[in-house]
């Protein structure tokens, strides 16, 4: 029973998609603060929720809420430092047979709203309804090695798949794409419901959201299980990190975790009663370079594009000389990364390019989120592009319009610079440069048959290590196409108040019930 | 006379319905699709369309206007698209923040301009009176945004006096007062220039004026004349103007919200601005015209109080 | 409003007695010394910046002022006096570009309600209403956006809602002109009214209208900067003092330089600009005082 041995996990894990090196933050009590605050633990982060539907999250905000209000099978462990899975709302798992993963929950949770009792039914609602056409589901790529759920009984069930996927499990189930919802309850909303989750289980739930100002949580009185020292978590939106720090510093939020840019000036004047240090994630961030954009259909000018920034300058001013260039969407030390190909500035290469392609006074858009860190990236890939005569025009938007992708968006696509949550599995990000992604989630429009056959070779190997190097070649397709510029793998500070214990993962994000006040 | 403020009220409607109207549609009018834009990545089609017939976005323009205005009529704002509550429930939220942050602004300018000016009246041309002259077209001068920034900068930031974020709305009056006292400033300093200023006209104007000649001929103390009579008179124009003023107040408090980060109508149009949230900013922006209407009413009513002049010229 | 007398002489020769007297006043002498500072720092920016505003150099990021960096560097290590020279030019191009657009415009909608007829000047007078119905920061928070940010889209929602005032008070200044005994006599004569307008009342009413006009320059200084400390005006690379400023907060905990560069020159510009424009007001029409 329990936790196969073939699944340890590798440090890290999480679902591709909105995490953006902004200031996530979280705060607690804060020391000293009036008594009324003292059991609520505060939380400054990017954006409001948009979407708590595990099908069409989007935003890091999403993925907190989806994370720590949705029960699931396994979760990684807040501890911290390494990557752990343990057992969640699941008594046992048993995965001896790769083909079918039999499962079983703890019976009496039960969900908030009247909706009865977690059972298997749940789980094979929640898990079989990314394979439904008409739902659209943007989490359908990462379940379609699933054959189906078959219930076995009111908490049991075997999840059969139709090939020995290894990374369903691993990067899937125990993360954001294994949330469970209550199927009573989705179906009342007619299976589909937006910022206000259907029906919730775990230590916390929805108390009140104020879009733009704040959403609290509360302790769920029906919940049973291992419960945090805080009565209330309070979410505060603020988007920028320099404002998050400033919140912090004026003791308005006692918790934060945002991009090394200011780690030395922490460090160096750090704010009263603050602990800070730094943790690694393995979130890729890269500019994206729409290939299927008339001004950039040349490969010769997005290889241009890519020769003319100066990356390790972008790192310098914006994670302070502290996150490494990047090679790939896999980060250092885990299978598939590829050590030594960082790519190197080359001015004449690519005025070279640049004219042989003819294109000569080239007027491209940059899209990101409108962070200080994000800012600081693009007006120096501007002031880079400007040098091969390429004009940038650049255009910030806010987390939730970024993201949001539509028909009209996708086709207008040019430049984009942005991060993914990353995965220990880099099948994860690596599937949805795809042909049938083009216009979700394969921003890049990037195709290649080539890539498309190695994708489905490493779905079905066993080996991490052999997928490791199908992976090295993909990424190496994907950098000589001229479609992605890979920029960082970002570490992040943390930020907390004295006299608390946060709860996080070992990339710094929140876990809500495992904050703990010190004795 | 009854005719002209039948007249006058009716001309304010038909501005008033035109504004709302130019309004809808310069933010319909914006490129992108709101369906897509609050519905997210992976709308169907068919979730988008039953979206846009919901709001009635598949119909013309003019009807989308009319159905619009005749809800608003009947005090229906819509659905604020992000949170799913009726919009009122959204302005409900903000609007109490801003309008404490007027009215703690408007506190701060007549609290220290009325003196300000008065004062420079009695010892007019005195270095007192000059350096307030100066000081008062200076500080016109400094932008909202600037003042919110620097103090910011000292109290907040530096000296970690005052909060840096947020109206302070679960800790009680004393936590809403203590989150006030910046954005207040901001907002309201620039006033208490203009107030000095025109209390001070206003003020020499009432002192040179025959009764109260009269007055101080019949020996009544300059103290007592200065503060009981004239004062009152002097003030009535600093009610208008705080009145209209108002409207300018409105912008000076979004950036006094936004760098404060605190809940308020300029907070909220900018982010449902962002979000194309356009039932909210349309709800926003009809908040912020009512905020002036009856404002300026106030005002009217004050002025009759204040200075029985007016309430005689009235009749 | 004002209604400036019709029958008064051509005020030429006025001109250079009233420049003296102009300079005699101390405000005056501080705000002309101020806005033509601010001129010259403009125009020749391109000479007197140090470094080039946009050049990146993030080695020296965020660095105090030094003898190479009079105003320290931003986050990206960029030579903060250069960019607030720089901004300077666009400071003062959008408010004078934005005043000639809004004076001409109004002028040319006020003579038109003014002198026009009747349906002509109800539609124009009931679009400034409307216009003037709109807190114009929040107006241009819901338009900006629509536009897209960008210098235009600035100058653009500035004159908007800048022409209803000073249409407003040409069409005042001429209905009332329009009464008089001169302008019956004129009419009376045989003369066109585009004629009347162009060539007895306009020369009257064109310098209390610019008055007016210079003691909005600030006023515009202001819009600009906070516009683009909002997002919705200009965008980088063009520097600008909001942009400055918008970076001085984002960083304020790094330092307290970049916002005193920014905002240095925008209280400099708009004390320089209201100073000029009361000493003007004061010297040239005492009368108009009377209107603030």
């Amino acid at each position: 029973m329990l936790l196969h041995s073939d699944f340890r996990p590798k440090p890290l894990s999480f679902v591709r998609s909105a995490l953006f090196g902004v200031a996530l933050t979280v705060g607690a009590a804060a020391a000293g603060a009036p008594a009324v605050a003292a059991e609520q633990l505060r939380m400054a982060v990017p954006s409001d929720p948009g979407y708590l539907d595990p099908a069409y999250w989007g935003s890091t905000v999403d993925q907190f809420l989806i994370d720590n209000l949705y029960p699931r099978l396994a979760k990684y462990a807040p501890d911290g430092k390494e990557w752990k899975v343990e057992l969640a709302d699941a008594k046992s798992i048993d995965m001896s047979d790769p083909m079918n993963i039999v499962f079983e929950l703890k019976p009496g949770i039960m969900w908030a709203g009247g909706y009865g009792e977690l059972t298997a039914e749940d789980v094979k609602y929640s898990f079989e309804r990314h394979l439904d056409p008409d739902l659209e589901s943007s989490l359908a790529p990462e379940f379609s090695s699933l054959e189906e759920v078959e219930v076995t009984g009111k908490y049991t069930g075997i999840i059969r798949l139709k090939e020995p996927s290894a990374t369903l499990w691993a990067s899937t189930l125990v993360s954001t794409g294994g949330a469970i919802i209550s199927k009573a309850a989705a179906e009342e909303a007619d299976g589909y419901f937006e910022a206000t989750p259907v029906a919730t289980t775990g230590p916390y739930r929805l108390k009140e959201f104020e879009p733009g100002n704040k959403l609290v949580l509360e302790r769920n009185p029906d919940w049973t299980g291992e419960t945090g020292d805080f009565d209330e978590i309070v979410l505060l939106p603020i988007g920028d990190e320099n404002a998050a720090e400033l919140a912090f510093s004026a003791g308005e939020i006692d918790f934060m975790r945002h991009s090394a840019g200011n780690f030395d000036t922490l460090k160096a004047n750090p704010p009263a009663d603050s602990e800070i240090f730094m943790v690694q994630s393995i979130d890729p961030i890269w500019l994206g370079i729409t290939a299927s954009h008339e001004k950039l259909q040349d490969q010769r000018v997005r290889n241009a594009i890519q020769l003319a920034i100066d990356v390790p300058t972008i790192l310098q001013a914006t994670s302070g000389g502290y996150s490494k260039q990047a090679t790939g969407i896999v980060a250092e030390g885990l299978p598939g990364y590829r050590a030594g190909k960082e790519l190197k500035r080359d001015v004449d290469k690519a005025r070279e390019l640049l004219a042989e392609a003819g294109a000569d006074g080239l007027n491209v858009r940059l899209d990101y989120v409108n962070t200080t860190e994000r800012n600081t990236a693009a007006q120096i890939i501007q002031a880079n592009l400007a040098e091969v005569g390429i004009t940038l025009d650049l255009n910030a938007q806010d987390e939730g319009t970024f993201w949001n992708i539509d028909e009209a968006k996708a086709a207008d696509m040019q430049m984009h610079l942005k991060a993914w949550t990353g995965n220990p599995e880099g099948f994860y990000t690596l599937q949805y440069f795809v042909g049938d992604q083009i216009g979700v989630w394969n921003w890049e429009a990037y195709q290649d048959d080539e890539y498309e056959r190695l994708l489905e070779e490493a779905r079905v190997t066993q080996d991490a290590a052999a997928r490791g190097e199908i992976y090295e070649t993909m990424q190496q397709m994907l950098e000589d196409s001229g479609t992605f510029l890979f920029i960082a793998q970002d570490p992040y500070v943390v930020v907390h108040r004295k006299g608390m214990v946060p709860g996080i993962l070992p990339d710094g994000r929140p876990v809500f019930h495992a904050f703990k006040k010190a004795e | 006379m009854f005719a002209y403020v039948v007249r006058r009220i009716g001309l304010g409607f038909l501005v008033l319905i035109l504004a709302i109207s130019s309004l809808y549609i310069l933010v319909q009018a914006a490129p992108g699709d709101p369906a897509s834009a609050m519905l997210g990545p992976r709308a169907t089609p068919a979730i988008k369309e039953a979206f846009r017939e919901r709001l009635g976005l598949d119909q013309p323009l003019p009807v989308q206007i009319v159905k619009y205005l005749w809800s608003v009529a009947q005090g229906d704002l819509g659905t604020d698209l992000k949170s799913k509550q009726p919009v009122w429930n959204t302005l409900a939220i903000h609007l109490p923040r801003t309008i404490e942050l007027l009215a703690a602004a408007i506190v701060i300018a007549a609290g220290f301009g009325i003196p300000l000016g008065c004062m420079a009246a009695v010892r007019r041309n005195s270095a007192f009176d000059r350096i307030v002259g100066v000081l008062s077209v200076s500080i016109i001068a400094v932008p909202a945004v600037v003042i919110a920034i620097y103090g910011m900068l000292i109290f907040s930031a530096g000296l970690g006096w005052l909060p840096a974020i947020g109206a302070g709305e679960d800790g009680g009056i004393l936590s809403i007062l203590h989150h006030l006292i910046l954005p207040a400033i901001a907002v309201g300093i620039g006033w208490v220039g203009y107030l000095a200023r025109l209390v001070r006209a206003s003020m020499i104007e009432v002192l040179s004026a025959n009764y109260i000649r009269n007055a101080r001929a019949f020996g009544l103390k300059e103290r007592w004349i200065i503060y009981r009579y004239a004062l009152r008179i002097a003030v009535a124009p600093t009610v208008t103007v705080l009145g209209i003023g108002v409207g300018i107040m409105l912008g000076s408090a979004v950036f006094a919200e936004i760098v404060f980060a605190r809940p308020g109508i300029g907070k909220l149009m900018y982010d449902a601005v962002i979000l194309r949230n356009y039932p909210v900013t349309l709800g926003a922006v009809l908040a912020a015209t009512l905020i002036l209407i009856v404002s300026t009413t106030l005002s009217d009513i004050l002025n009759a109080i204040i200075d029985p002049r007016f309430k005689e010229s009235g009749e | 409003m004002t209604q400036p007398a019709i029958d008064s002489p051509a005020a030429a020769p006025q001109t250079r007695g009233g420049f003296w007297r102009l300079l005699r006043d101390p405000m005056g002498a501080v705000g002309l010394t101020i806005v033509v500072a601010l001129i010259l720092s403009a125009v020749f920016a391109p000479w007197l910046a140090p470094y080039d505003p946009a050049a990146i150099n993030v080695p020296i990021k965020l660095q105090p002022p030094s003898w190479d960096h009079w105003l320290g560097t931003d986050q990206l290590g960029r030579d903060v006096l250069s960019r607030a020279l720089y901004g300077g030019q666009i400071a003062l191009g959008v408010a004078l570009v934005s005043t000639c657009l809004a004076v001409g415009i109004g002028m040319i909608l006020g003579m038109a309600a003014g002198f026009g007829p009747r349906w002509l000047d109800n539609i124009i007078v009931l679009s400034f209403d409307t216009v003037r119905a709109y807190p114009v920061i929040i107006l241009a928070l819901a338009v900006g956006p629509i536009f897209g940010a960008g210098i235009v889209t600035i100058i653009g929602i500035l004159v908007a809602t800048s022409i209803p005032y000073y249409g407003r008070i040409v069409r005042t200044s001429i209905i009332s002109a329009a009464k008089s005994e001169y302008v019956e006599a004129l009419l009376a004569m045989g003369m066109s009214r585009t004629r009347i307008v162009v060539r007895h009342i306009l020369p009257n009413i064109i310098g209390p209208i610019l008055i007016l006009a210079s003691m909005d320059i600030p006023t515009f200084i202001a819009a600009e900067a906070g516009l683009s400390f909002l997002g919705v005006g200009v965008k980088p690379p063009t520097s600008s003092w909001g942009l400055i400023l918008d970076d001085g907060y984002k960083f304020i905990r790094q330092t307290s330089w970049l916002v005193i560069a920014g905002s240095v020159p925008l209280i400099l510009a708009t004390l320089g600009f209201t100073f000029l424009g009361e000493a003007l007001r004061d010297t040239f029409d005492p009368k108009l005082r009377k209107e603030v």
